[in-house]
Parts: structure tokens; sequence; C-alpha cells
């Protein structure tokens, strides 16, 4: 039997190098941020070159990374005039931790609606200019969406708009980690921006 | 950090490569295309290729000079039939059935080349098509013939950017003003992305 294939969806991408200041240098809106596995080192560098010259605070909620592990990467590869606000979402069952003035421990969410009420609840706690979330991928595999998924998902991006969003408040970015699979869908509609964030780890030769 | 984090950050450099979706801002981006554009693509039907290519600097009449080492001119021919490049003529040099050199038929619109066995043949089959064609547009398809981005050696890109310096300094010309030379990352994913001597870089990303 011949296996038959159809196109689901055609993506066109530009390497944006040369333009990464006018891009990512006034970002805001909703910003759907993909990436194939980056570590916490490389979203560091990727902030520090959204709105850079702007001194803001940052709402990050973290599914991914601890408080612990975020503040050990800070120490090395310092946030420039961003102030962070940890919503620590992955130590959060593992021992009894004080909430403390840049960082507080909550379950992780177990949907998008949830996900929604711990953003909106910090928002005002945090004072935050931008809101990181991390990551979409607890929630959603785009390689293989279905489409309760994907509706569920785009009703999460409306609220987002309506609830998150404001005059102080006026960038979101939400990461999601390919890793299971390049992205059949790309919610283009209900997104300002869409970036990918490709990191290409090479083996250092050392000559002894 | 735990101490395996930094041994393997010890041993490993990234590089980053930074992407933006642009399906809607596409026909503007290609409608003042030119310089060095590299489009790079995962095994795309050819048809997908027209479908970008009618895009660029719309609403012109250029010649286009296609020089092919990966799909004959009889294929082409047959798909631009199907689904024409408007306002753009055609000329082709077809290094795939070279070897077959029917000169009994005399085409206006094409000539028969024997493939070239590295980029300095590539340089003298790209002058024998701007003497034969005068093109606006050239385009080669595809680099994946020279080079294997997935796991390229240093002399290969120095190779290659020198082959680059070598197009925007003597074939890159008021008239003659868009280069864009295809890749099909059927070999492996881009390890290192040729930015150098670049305009831009474009994917096109297919999911099926």
């Amino acid at each position: 039997m011949t296996e038959t294939t159809r196109v689901v969806q055609i993506n066109y991408w530009k390497e944006i190098r040369k333009d990464i200041q006018k891009t990512i240098g006034k970002l805001n809106g909703l910003v759907l941020l993909t990436h194939n596995s980056v570590e916490f080192f490389d979203i560091v560098d990727f902030l520090n070159n959204v709105r850079r010259d702007e001194d803001l605070n940052v709402l990050y909620i973290s599914l991914i990374n601890s408080y612990s592990q975020i503040k050990n990467v800070l120490k090395e590869k310092p946030l420039f005039s961003k102030k962070l606000f940890v919503v620590d979402c992955v130590s959060g069952f593992l021992v009894e931790l004080q909430d403390s003035i840049d960082c507080v421990y909550r379950r992780p969410p177990e949907s998008l609606e949830e996900m929604k009420d711990l953003i909106v609840t910090h928002i005002q706690i945090s004072d935050s200019n931008m809101i990181v979330v991390d990551s979409l991928s607890q929630f959603i595999n785009f390689s293989m969406p279905n489409e309760a998924d994907l509706n569920n998902f785009y009703h999460f991006l409306n609220t987002m708009k309506e609830k998150a969003i404001s005059i102080t408040t006026d960038t979101v970015i939400l990461l999601y980690d390919d890793k299971m699979g390049s992205m059949q869908k790309l919610p283009s509609m209900f997104t300002n921006m869409i970036l990918k964030l490709e990191v290409i780890k090479e083996k250092i030769k050392w000559n002894d | 950090m735990n101490v395996e984090d930094i041994e393997y950050k010890k041993n490993t450099q990234n590089s980053i490569n930074y992407w933006k979706e642009i399906e809607e801002e596409l026909p503007n981006e290609l409608q003042n295309l030119n310089g060095i554009i590299l489009l790079t693509y995962n095994s795309v039907e050819f048809t997908h290729i027209i479908n970008f290519l009618q895009n660029i600097r719309k609403g012109e009449f250029l010649t286009v000079l296609y020089i092919s080492l990966v799909r004959s001119y009889n294929y082409i021919k047959s798909a631009l039939d199907l689904k024409p490049l408007n306002q753009k003529k055609i000329m082709f040099i077809d290094c795939v059935s070279g070897y077959a050199f029917p000169i009994d038929e005399q085409i206006d619109e094409a000539f028969y080349h024997k493939p070239p066995l590295n980029l300095d043949e590539m340089k003298e089959i790209i002058q024998f098509g701007i003497d034969k064609t005068n093109p606006d547009i050239i385009i080669i398809d595809s680099l994946s013939q020279f080079i294997n981005f997935s796991k390229t050696t240093s002399g290969e890109l120095s190779q290659f950017y020198e082959f680059l310096k070598n197009i925007k300094e003597n074939t890159i010309s008021i008239t003659q003003n868009t280069f864009i030379l295809l890749y099909d990352t059927k070999l492996g994913a881009i390890q290192c992305l040729p930015k150098k001597n670049m305009d831009s870089i474009f994917k096109i990303e297919i999911s099926k």
C-alpha cells in the first residue's frame, strides 16, 4: 500500500540577525517564542535584547526551571535593565519554601485556564511590564494538535490579550519547546509575532 | 548550575539563529528583494519554490536565469506550464540532462551544460549564463550539490564565503541585483548558517 501525505502547513521564516534590534528592541503584544530546547542561559540572552533600553519588571512564570537554578544562571549571566519576579511552579512540591520579595512558590497549573489565573493574579503583585511564560509545551503539543486543543489554546491567547495585556503590561512572551516535533500549526492569527530561537551546539575541540 | 552543567558549557560553544515567522509580510519582504539571498527548505515540491519566486519583485518584467543542478529543464518546464511565473521570463541552464546533450533540439530558453564539479566551475557557468541571457535575477538550484551545511569544515566554509564575495563584487550589478541560492536541508539540519556576505536568509518549512 502506498502511503500518501498531504501538506498541512507552510511556514515562512526570515533570519533576523541584522534586524534584531528593530524586531525585538521594542517588542510588544503577544509573542510566541519557539525554540529547540534552549537553556535558561540562552533565554537570558534573548531577554537582554528585548526592550533593552528600558527598565522593566518581568513576571517570569517558570514550569521548567526552579528559582534557585534561575538565580544561579543570572549570577553568571546578568539580566540587564530588567527586574525578575519569578513564580516558581517547579519547587513547590519539593520542600516547604518561603515566598520572598522576588519569588513565590506555587503548584504547577494543570490547564491553560489555571495558567491564565496564575498570570492574572501575579501581574499586580509583581507590578510587571512584561510577562514570560516558560513554557507552553506543558499544555500543548503543536506537532500534532487536535481541534479541541487548538481551540482551547486560541481561547487562552484571546483571554491573555484581554486580561493580561494593558498599557503598563504590554509584552507577553510565551515560550514553546519544539522538541516534540516541528510545529504543524502556528497560531499566527492570534499572536502579534512568532519567533524561533535556534541554538546550535558545537563541541569544542581542545588542542592539548 | 551543577558540575556537569559547568563541564558541558566548558566543552561546547553555541551559535544562535533568530528567525521570524513572516507569512503575512512575505509579499512585502519579496517585493524589493535584492542582494544575495539564501533560501533553505525541507525537501519541498518545486511548486512551493515557484510560489515563493512568484512573489519576488512582483509587477516587474524580469528575466530570470535558472541554473539547475537537480531538476531537468523538462521537469521544470512541465511544472511551469501548470503554474506559470507571471511576468518573468525564465532562461535555463540545465546541468542535469547535460550528458544527454540534445543538440538536435533547438530550444531558445534552455542551454545544456555539464554539471559543475566545484564552485569555481559554478562561477564559469554563471558568467556563461549572464553573457547569454543578461538576467535580472539569478537562481542556483541548488547549493546542496556543493556544500553540506550540516557538517561543514572551516575550509569549505571559507571557500564558500570566497564564492559569495566574488558574486558580490563581480556579478551583482545595477541590473543583475538579485541572486538566489537554494539549499535543501534533507542532508541534515543546518549547523552553520552561512551569514557572512549574505543579505537575507529565508526558510520554507513544510509540515506534511
